[in-house]
């Protein structure tokens, strides 16, 4: 067991690695620096030799490399160009939205997407089952954007039931916060549970023709039973996919933030980018990367777990 | 072949590979949209009666004779704008679906054999798989500026990797034919086996990940285009989508149906026809019974992430069960 959590272990660590190696890379290999941008207003001069001072922007690259190691290890991310305060506090106060908004979603898309995908596994053929894949489909192809959309218009607009965008002001309670985030979740949920159904809905169609599953039906177990086998084989498996596929919904949670106005780290970087903030749209990028990578790791690491022939 | 006149048409002698339904109604639709939006991008010029930014009336216009969608907030037309967006959307899906397409099969062939370089292929794919791109995206376009040609270049970068895995179980399998075997007995080269035996085995795979890769890239330029990074010069379905959603009042009357409405339209009957034509090019290759049809293209990426995740071992899922279903349908989904 040790070794399947060395094994997750170890790909996580490595694509951590990765992500902290491409934060320092990319801009530095890109063509045009954020000093040298065109739609910034020249900066004076004070600024630019401070902020090359900051990164040691005229140092060879190993001790530039050293150097943002060093405050890493600190957890310092630099300060936002904007609002001068440190990138690690004003990405750090978007991060609680996001997570809550991401990993609702995610769980509530794969309990349904396991739901679904189980019902239609088990559905004879014929007109029905193609109609609801078909309907499957069509859903899930639909981009994050336009479900958001047309929640807000039946929702806010058609029915003036729940708010369109923003966020309770700080002291908020429970209730005005469940407010908030209800009609994001659900557009989450609506875009990315069709390929949870339809990834369960192969696995768990795949192990009802095994035989071993024949036998258990031949002994007499009930339906119910019968899919508890089926579940339990396909289980590992599941959960590690659905956990790659958190990265996808990170995508997905950014532009659903934007056209709610969601606090989340989405609009933050929506915001950056307008105002070409680069420390913060870094932090974003290796925070939210980061993030992403840890709760997948742990998720196979829980996956490996469950398969009964490893544990 | 001059036929006699008057002969019986003799059937074709190349085989069917399925015998499965041709083109049904559905799919027949698909293909009749995706022409359709083709034709307004290739008729840009004739079809919009303002050129993109040009300012055509005061700001949000409500339509008129000459505006048939009203204008935006700068006052320029909304139907020009989705006409010229059509064609910078297009043009971006099709760039990308070709670099990225051509890049993963010659990748996955070439990494069919060597050792070395196949495992640097599957770490680079493991990299792409598991960490959001998108963010790499934003940051990445945020630092060149968000030109088409950058977008293109970034997203073809991006898009390869999963696919080319793919590309290499496949191209493997197929080296293992008989066929090949007795080609090569023959005396035909690698050039030549590759040319007559793989890459037509190959092909309706590549075509799959084409229609996948146009419409990712589609999706993706809305998503950065909302997200604010969108080339300022050529406007996009992305720009538009934008623009209107910066708009504080856009559900507030019915400008979101002139505004963000073509476009939005636009992006779900693009992913919605090249899903359907996708399925159509995936059924000439793999098993196609009616009941897998569609099942495979959103768990499109499953087949190749499976692989990446559970190693060769297959845990107790048998053998080609769902790689057979997502062969056709390898890569990303979605990012």
């Amino acid at each position: 067991m040790r070794a399947m959590w060395g094994t997750a272990a170890t790909r996580g660590l490595l694509l951590g690695v990765g992500v902290l190696v491409a934060n320092f890379a990319v801009p530095r290999l890109l063509p045009g620096t954020p000093l040298t941008a065109p739609e910034l207003a020249p900066l004076p001069s004070g600024a630019r030799q401070r902020i090359q001072a900051e990164y040691l922007l005229d140092r060879p690259w190993t001790e530039q490399f050293a150097h943002y190691l060093r405050s890493l290890a600190r957890g310092d991310l630099g300060r936002s160009l904007v609002s001068f305060r440190p990138v690690t506090q004003v990405v750090g106060e978007r991060v609680p939205w996001t997570v809550l908004l991401v990993l609702t979603s995610w769980t509530g898309a794969v309990v349904l997407g396991a739901l679904l995908g189980t019902l239609s596994a088990v559905t004879e053929r014929g007109f029905r089952r193609r109609l609801w894949l078909s309907a499957l489909v069509f859903v899930g192809s639909l981009p994050e954007f336009l479900v958001a959309s047309l929640l807000i218009l039946t929702f806010s607009v058609w029915l003036p039931l729940l708010p369109a965008s923003g966020a309770p002001h700080p002291p908020y309670t429970w209730a005005q916060v469940a407010r908030h985030v209800f009609l994001p979740v659900v557009t989450l949920v609506v875009s990315a549970t069709p390929t949870f159904a339809l990834l369960s809905r192969d696995l768990v169609g795949a192990v009802l023709r095994e035989p071993f599953l024949l036998a258990v039906r031949a002994k007499g177990a009930c339906s119910w039973g019968v899919l508890r086998h089926a579940w339990r084989c396909v289980l590992p498996t599941f959960l590690t996919l659905a956990g790659l596929r958190l990265a996808g919904l990170v995508t997905g949670a950014a532009a659903v933030e934007r056209v709610f106005g969601y606090p989340g780290m989405g609009s933050l970087l929506f915001d950056a980018v307008l105002q070409r903030d680069y420390p913060v749209i870094q932090g974003v990028f290796l925070l939210g990367s980061l993030l992403v990578l840890t709760a997948s790791t742990l998720l196979e690491g829980v996956a490996r777990w469950l398969d009964p022939r490893v544990r | 072949m001059a036929r006699p006149a008057g002969a019986v048409a003799v059937p074709s002698r190349r085989t069917p590979r399925t015998p499965g339904p041709g083109v049904d109604v559905p799919t027949a639709g698909a293909l009749l949209v995706l022409a359709a939006l083709v034709g307004v991008a290739v008729l840009a010029g004739v079809l919009a009666s303002y050129a993109p930014r040009e300012v055509a009336g005061p700001p949000l216009a409500t339509p008129g004779p000459r505006l048939p969608l009203g204008t935006d907030e700068l006052g320029r037309d909304l139907w020009s704008l989705w006409i010229y967006g059509t064609r910078t959307s297009l043009l971006l899906g099709a760039s990308v679906g070709l670099l990225s397409t051509a890049a993963a099969a010659a990748a996955g062939i070439a990494s069919a054999g060597t050792h070395v370089f196949a495992r640097i292929v599957s770490a680079f794919t493991e990299l792409v798989a598991a960490i959001p791109v998108f963010l790499l995206l934003v940051l990445t376009m945020a630092l060149t500026g968000p030109s088409l040609g950058a977008l293109v270049l970034a997203l073809s970068t991006c898009g390869w990797a999963v696919f080319a895995r793919v590309v290499r179980v496949q191209t493997r399998v197929e080296l293992q034919r008989d066929f090949v075997a007795a080609s090569q007995a023959l005396g035909a080269t690698p050039v030549w086996v590759l040319r007559r035996h793989v890459l037509p085995q190959l092909a309706p795979l590549l075509w799959t990940k084409f229609l996948l890769t146009v419409r990712w890239a589609v999706v993706v330029e809305a998503t950065l285009g909302i997200v604010g990074l969108s080339d300022p010069v050529r406007p996009s379905w992305g720009s538009v989508l934008g623009s209107a959603f910066s708009y504080p009042l856009l559900f507030a009357g019915d400008v979101w149906l002139r505004w963000a409405g073509p476009p939005a339209l636009s992006v779900a009957l693009l992913t919605w026809s090249c899903t359907a034509v996708g399925e159509l090019a995936a059924g000439t290759g793999g098993r196609r019974n009616g009941d897998a049809r569609g099942s495979a293209a959103l768990t499109g990426s499953w087949g190749a992430v499976r692989e990446l995740a559970l190693g060769p071992s297959r845990r107790g899922i048998p053998e080609g069960s769902v790689e057979k279903k997502s062969a056709g349908w390898a890569a990303h989904g979605r990012v």
